[in-house]
């Protein structure tokens, strides 16, 4: 079945798609609030787990530009000039259809209020206008050497570019593809890598375009040599069991059949992705039956490779789908035949228990609470830094209220997003390493408030700012650079709550702590380079106290956390240590916390060496959080990300210049104190008990 | 400074008081926060190090240098740097910093265990205030120990079976031996093989040699030319001084394609054997090879000898029979969901009927069988489904759980005692509540999750 | 370093503890004696004695690549005389045996073989019959079509004129015959169609039997 499918896959290179049908409808009907509404509302199974199709649109179009949403416009930008729609010859604007207007004074014409399309309205109007759709940016390309290597006219280093575009460089690409996928993805070039990106996101864009070729014209413009029974229009809901026996009967490779190639391009794109766990699958399967869903393509598909024919109620679930595109372009019917067609796959869905949670997912897609959060967090720290205009003041009260209110509703909204995905995927909060940066995000922010909430001087409001702030910027960084869906099914191994409830969040709040920690250490020798304060003066006591305490935290949590990690994996597959590069970050971590605890009690570091080693504390928390992954070896390298070395190696020097300043402020005060012998002093004042 | 006030009160002091008696000064030393950081840094800098050149070297090799060992030999500074990335800047090639003094993973840990048993328990202020320090030392030596005997008496490895067949032995994951069996006409004797463990022969790179005898073979055996990972090759042109039988010991390299080390597993080791008849002068040469399809034959007048390259085996106390075995998939993808297995333990007459899924072992007699890999067949050609189990002796099994939950309690008792008197409450009310209530929510989430 | 047992070094000197662990160390010597015995279960294998090198490092395979199974291989048959094998090979690579015949080569007769029912007897008989511009049989009609003896067994037999347009043909060829022969079993569907012009077909008609009768399994021998 796969080798059959790979070579249709092949051959499907060779042609590009006909012209759409002569009916078009408006694309206005497609950002109608009601279809949009009914469409993205569909359960979709897709990688293992039922989501709405909102879901799967949002993460395409994210795949192919790197956004959520797409602007209708020649840079698929705002500020572009507004596309054509090649139907009606208008352009399409915010305020519907347009006639051009030329700009009397300079000749050019007027850029009129482009329109912005949301992932479902892209993907509806990828479905049934596929002739706007070619002519939309939409493939973003970093590297614009990989378009010349393709032998096309590369724009700007990093643009954005049409399906139209790319088509002529089709075969060039799918040949290069091939050569590329040979090579292991460590030794790619960055334009090999790209290649083989464009070249499978190009594809894959062929196939939603082609959609509903399989009901507008399942064999082709004009079909020849159609099996007895089988009229025009043909239509697969009546006609699946026919045509599939004439290709079952035909004594020769399908291909010699005049209509199959159409046919076969037709269950494609039915089919919708190259990717097996990523087929369109609407239909669910009857209560107590098999757990896969079927869909348009893997039904054509499991007919052709099957020697019985399609079943009576699977061809009416074909049938209720070829409804809703044959409606058009009527559109109350169509609105009425998509609606019809979601209510029987949730009701289909319901009676297996099933997609119960798609009303909360797309509330939470909706919601974006990691988006907004990271905003909020922003002007959190805003209101943090106005505290530091007027020491004392009313003003200063004012600002340091609103910080308070601003910066626990940011971390309430992380945490509430950090719940939601915990119930809709019914587990604990971590399984992946973009759930880490969620989970350490709103850890860090719960932290610091508590932080503040004990010390009161505002340092545990900054923690809160700059750490919710970063790691709301990281996750939506990182889920773009992925651009796969996070909620992501797990490995049979790792398929364990209790230990998930308590191992994982134990070792992310341990990291969380100890990067708590380093940020103060920060933030104390940022404010020492400001002259804020001088060693054992004031708030450095502060600030050195409150380092120590994550220390504490950090060690706590991490050396729990980590012996547990050993616990579950000796009851689990019997080895409770194995020196996985994972494990062992974690190990450097606690080991890193007991060295500061014992140094500091040795009396071999004082308040800047305890800072310094809280800066390479968090050196090493970045290493095991994302360096490990890098290393490509062991149980845990689950997070395999390209480029993310050069942003570690830039933490790392942002802190060792900060080390740095560290060493020489130490320096000068030991050359400044000496001759004095007040050195000794301080000590006994720092170490003794009764101060 | 409040926070800190409240450890034990320094005894930096003491290293530099000459007065003391040489036991007192030993002690000292053993029991000094310089040793316990100096020790805990060099654990850290081994552990980052070893970390690293797992990429090039594998984790077998890199634990075996760095934390099992007595001593580091060297330190691989390319593998590490480039493990790092950082050759994508410069690369600087294979540079190596031989050391051989510096203490490996196995000192650093004894040397630990003793600072810990000196300073953490004996000599340490026994107060209220430093009662959770005190409990999570002795945890951590508990731990240590812990890792010391399993170190020295676990045994692990695996057992493949397919649906139907029996076995009552495993086979360790990395560690090889050379075995001798008589072939043996009755074919219900007893069968027993002469063993000879890797650590005797795997110094015997290039033109080195040794020779093993025993009274009961009528032969030496001598061994030679071994290589970690090598294939036997067809001498085509019939032209190698050094070819067997018309084949040769080809070294295969350590790293796959992509540059990165294979698993210890993926090794294929090899050696030529010299069996040299101790009557007479006659000599037989053959190449073994951990995976040869079959033992070399060595013929003594009517006798015939097998000699293998095999993994260590290890014997079960009682037998096992996979009788099902089956694997769930997340719907509509290729991932694994669930691998599980209905098997039959039997000891002797009497059989038992049990049930292995991940994270759910069967646990007999001081060994515990896991479900670990699952195979349909389809690779294999036989079509015949089958498991792979990973099975574990280890006389520690269940130490690490202890301790872990002895340091939690120590380590929450006295950071939230340091947390009660830094915000002013009552220590002993606000820790010892708090510790109520997390050890409350522990065992909920173990009630209602495992 | 199996040997070491848990001892502690020594006080304040990690240089004295390093000579205490290297001599310690187990000097191997050139001769040693085996010391290590393991019974093996009666569970375990039993063992093969005298397998060449080749065998043991699976050289065999290699010597002799082992060829995929051709369904040419699976049939014996006897050419009937003037009839010889295409020189081009068939486009669609469906074809076991393409043979031709006449004074231009215009007979066309091949052997395909098909996994499975390959769609059924009527759909095929159908197939063959649109392909000579005839209507499709009812079932009733293909229940009564003649049986001929082909492969130990009966299978049906066709003959159409009409006007000849094979798949990827651009114009039907006029005054065809079509002669044809299906087995049709659960595991595999075997045809034989001869086409040309009629005059050509009728000469053959015999030699046709006579070729079917011929065919037979050629199965591989069992090891």
């Amino acid at each position: 079945m796969k080798t059959l499918r790979t070579a249709f896959l092949a051959l499907f290179t060779l042609s590009g798609f006909a012209a759409a049908a002569a009916e078009l409808p408006p694309l206005d009907l497609f950002r109608d609030k009601e279809v949009v509404e009914t469409f993205a509302s569909i359960p979709v199974q897709e990688s293992g787990r039922i989501k709405p199709l909102e879901n799967v649109a949002s993460y395409r179009l994210l795949r192919f530009r790197a956004r959520r949403s797409i602007w209708l416009t020649d840079s698929g930008e705002m500020d572009g000039m507004a596309l054509v729609d090649p139907a009606t010859k208008k352009l399409i604007t915010k305020d519907g259809y347009m006639d051009v207007v030329i700009n009397p004074t300079d000749g050019k014409p007027v850029k009129p209020k482009p329109l912005k399309l949301n992932a479902v309205e892209w993907m509806l109007m990828s479905w049934f206008r596929p002739d706007i759709g070619r002519t939309v940016p939409l493939f973003k390309v970093d590297n614009s050497s990989a378009i010349t290597e393709l032998g096309l006219t590369a724009k700007a280093k990093r643009d954005q570019y049409t399906y139209a575009e790319i088509e002529p460089a089709r075969q060039v690409m799918m040949k290069k593809m091939g050569e590329y996928r040979e090579i292991p993805s460590r030794k790619q070039t960055p334009e090999q890598r790209m290649i083989v990106q464009l070249a499978a996101n190009f594809l894959d864009y062929e196939m939603i375009m082609g959609h509903f070729d399989f009901i507008r014209e399942p064999l082709g413009e004009k079909p020849e040599g159609l099996p007895a029974g089988v009229t025009l229009p043909v239509r697969l809901s009546k006609s699946l069991n026919t045509l599939i026996a004439a290709i079952r009967a035909n004594n020769g490779p399908p291909m010699q059949i005049p209509w199959f190639r159409a046919f076969a391009q037709g269950a494609l794109g039915a089919m919708m992705s190259g990717n097996a766990e990523q087929q369109f699958r609407i239909f669910p399967p009857a209560p107590g039956a098999n757990n896969v869903w079927n869909g348009p393509g893997e039904m054509i598909f499991g007919a052709i490779n099957s020697d019985k024919d399609v079943p009576a109620d699977q061809l009416a679930w074909l049938a209720q789908y070829e409804d809703v595109y044959l409606a058009l372009p009527d559109a109350a019917k169509f609105k009425t035949a998509s609606k019809a067609l979601l209510t029987k796959i949730q009701d289909a869905a319901k009676a297996r228990g099933e997609g119960q949670s798609i009303a909360l997912e797309r509330h939470s897609m909706r919601a974006d609470y990691f988006f907004y959060s990271q905003w909020i967090f922003l002007v959190g720290f805003i209101a943090v830094a106005l505290t530091w205009v007027s020491p004392g003041s009313r003003f200063e009260k004012a600002a340091r209220l609103s910080a308070w209110l601003l910066l626990g509703a940011a971390t309430a909204l992380a945490v509430t997003g950090v719940v939601i995905r915990c119930i809709i995927m019914q587990r604990p909060p971590i399984t992946t390493l973009y759930e880490t940066i969620l989970f350490i995000g709103a850890s860090c922010a719960l932290l610091g408030l508590m932080a503040e909430w004990i010390t009161k001087r505002g340092l545990g409001l900054l923690v809160t700012a700059i750490g919710g702030t970063a790691c709301m910027f990281l996750s939506i960084q990182f889920e773009a650079s992925e651009a796969t869906d996070t909620l992501q099914q797990l490995q049979a191994v790792l398929i364990t709550n209790f230990w998930l409830s308590t191992h994982v969040p134990m070792i992310n709040l341990g990291y969380a702590a100890c990067m708590v920690a380093a940020l103060i250490s920060m933030i104390y020798f940022i404010q020492r380079l400001f002259g804020v304060f001088k060693t054992g003066e004031g708030d450095s006591r502060l600030l050195t106290r409150v380092a120590y305490g994550f220390i504490a935290t950090g060690l706590f949590l991490s050396l729990v956390g980590t012996v547990l990690g050993g616990i579950w994996a000796n009851y689990s597959w019997g080895r409770f240590w194995g020196w996985d590069p994972k494990e062992n970050g974690a190990l450097m971590i606690v080991l890193m916390c007991l060295v500061i605890l014992h140094a500091r009690l040795g009396g071999y570091i004082r308040e800047i060496g305890l800072h310094c080693c809280n800066l390479i504390l968090g050196c090493i928390v970045i290493f095991s959080w994302f360096g490990v992954n890098q290393l490509g070896v062991g149980l845990h390298a689950y997070g395999f990300t390209d480029g993310i070395w050069p942003k570690i190696y830039g933490y790392w020097l942002s802190q060792l210049l900060l080390m740095g300043y560290g060493v020489f402020l130490s320096l000068n005060e030991r050359r400044v104190k000496t001759p004095k012998v007040e050195n000794v002093d301080d000590v006994k004042l720092q170490k003794s008990p009764a101060h | 400074m409040f926070l800190i006030s409240s450890f034990p009160s320094p005894r930096t002091s003491v290293v530099s008081d000459s007065s003391k008696s040489l036991p007192a000064k030993v002690f000292a030393f053993l029991s000094s926060f310089g040793l316990a950081t100096s020790v805990l840094v060099m654990l850290l800098v081994l552990t980052f190090l070893g970390t690293l050149e797992q990429a090039e070297h594998g984790l077998v090799a890199s634990q075996a240098r760095y934390f099992e060992s007595a001593f580091i030999d060297r330190i691989d500074i390319g593998a590490c740097w480039r493990a790092l990335a950082f050759n994508a800047y410069w690369d600087i090639g294979n540079v190596s910093l031989p050391l051989y003094i510096v203490p490996g993973g196995y000192t650093l840990m004894a040397i630990l265990f003793v600072n810990l048993l000196c300073g953490g328990i004996m000599r340490i202020r026994k107060s209220p205030k430093t009662i959770g320090v005190i409990i999570s030392h002795f945890a951590i030596l508990f731990m240590i120990a812990a890792g010391a005997v399993t170190h020295h008496f676990a045994k692990e490895g695996n057992m493949n079976l397919r649906e139907g067949q029996t076995a009552d032995e495993f086979l360790s994951f990395h560690d090889r031996v050379i075995e001798i069996e008589k072939v043996q006409t009755d074919t219900k004797a007893r069968r027993s093989v002469l063993v000879i463990d890797e650590a005797k022969y795997r110094d015997l790179t290039d033109g080195k040699g040794r020779t093993f005898t025993s009274e009961s073979l009528p032969f030496d055996l001598m061994i030679t030319s071994w290589r970690k990972n090598a294939q036997p090759k067809r001498d085509a042109e019939g032209s190698r001084a050094d070819a067997v039988d018309g084949y040769f010991i080809q070294e295969l390299p350590q790293l796959d394609e992509a540059g990165a080390a294979m698993a210890d597993e993926q090794l294929g080791s090899a050696c030529v054997a010299i069996a040299k008849i101790k009557k007479g002068d006659e000599k037989q040469t053959g190449i073994l090879w951990e995976f040869a399809a079959a033992p070399w034959t060595v013929t003594v007048g009517a006798d015939k000898y097998l000699i293998s390259l095999v993994h260590r085996t290890y014997k079960l106390p009682f037998a096992v029979r996979l009788d099902e075995t089956k694997e769930e998939k997340h719907p509509g993808t290729e991932r694994a969901r669930l691998f599980s297995s209905k098997v039959t333990k039997i000891s002797g007459d009497h059989e038992e009927k049990r049930y292995i899924t991940m994270n759910e072992p069967v646990r007999s007699e001081g060994y515990a069988v896991f479900q670990s890999t699952f195979s349909s067949g389809e690779k294999e050609g036989t079509g015949v489904k089958s498991s792979g189990f990973m099975i574990v002796e280890n006389p520690a099994d269940h130490w690490p759980l202890i301790s872990c939950i002895i340091v939690a309690e120590g380590l929450l008792l006295h950071f939230l005692m340091m947390l009660a008197r830094f915000i002013k409450v009552n220590p002993w009310a606000f820790s010892l509540s708090l510790i109520a209530a997390f050890n409350a929510a522990f065992a909920l989430a173990m009630w209602k999750l495992l | 370093m199996r040997s070491l047992t848990m001892t502690f070094p020594q006080p304040s000197c990690a240089l004295l503890a390093c000579s205490l662990f290297m001599t310690s160390c187990d000097r191997l010597q050139e001769r040693e004696a085996i010391t290590e015995t393991r019974d093996i279960s009666s569970h375990a294998p039993k063992p093969h004695a005298d397998i060449p090198s080749s065998t043991r490092f699976y050289d065999d395979a290699k010597a002799e690549p082992q060829q995929r199974p051709n369904f040419r291989e699976l049939l014996t048959w006897t050419l009937p005389e003037g009839w010889k094998e295409s020189a081009t090979p068939d486009p669609m690579g469906m074809r076991l045996l393409d043979l031709r015949f006449g004074p231009n080569q215009e007979g066309e007769c091949y052997i395909s073989l098909m996994p499975g029912p390959a769609g059924g007897l009527e759909a095929n008989v159908n197939r063959w019959r649109t392909q000579m511009g005839q209507t499709p049989y009812t079932a009733d009609e293909i229940a009564k079509l003649p049986k001929k003896p082909f492969f130990n067994r009966d299978a049906t037999f066709v003959a159409f004129d009409g006007d000849f347009k094979g798949f990827g043909a651009e114009a039907a060829k006029t005054g065809y015959r079509m002669l044809g022969l299906i087995h049709s079993a659960d595991q595999a569907t075997i045809f034989v169609k001869l086409t040309g012009p009629k005059a050509l077909v009728e000469q053959n008609a015999a030699a046709f039997d006579a070729f079917c009768l011929s065919i037979k399994p050629n199965l591989p021998k069992q090891e």
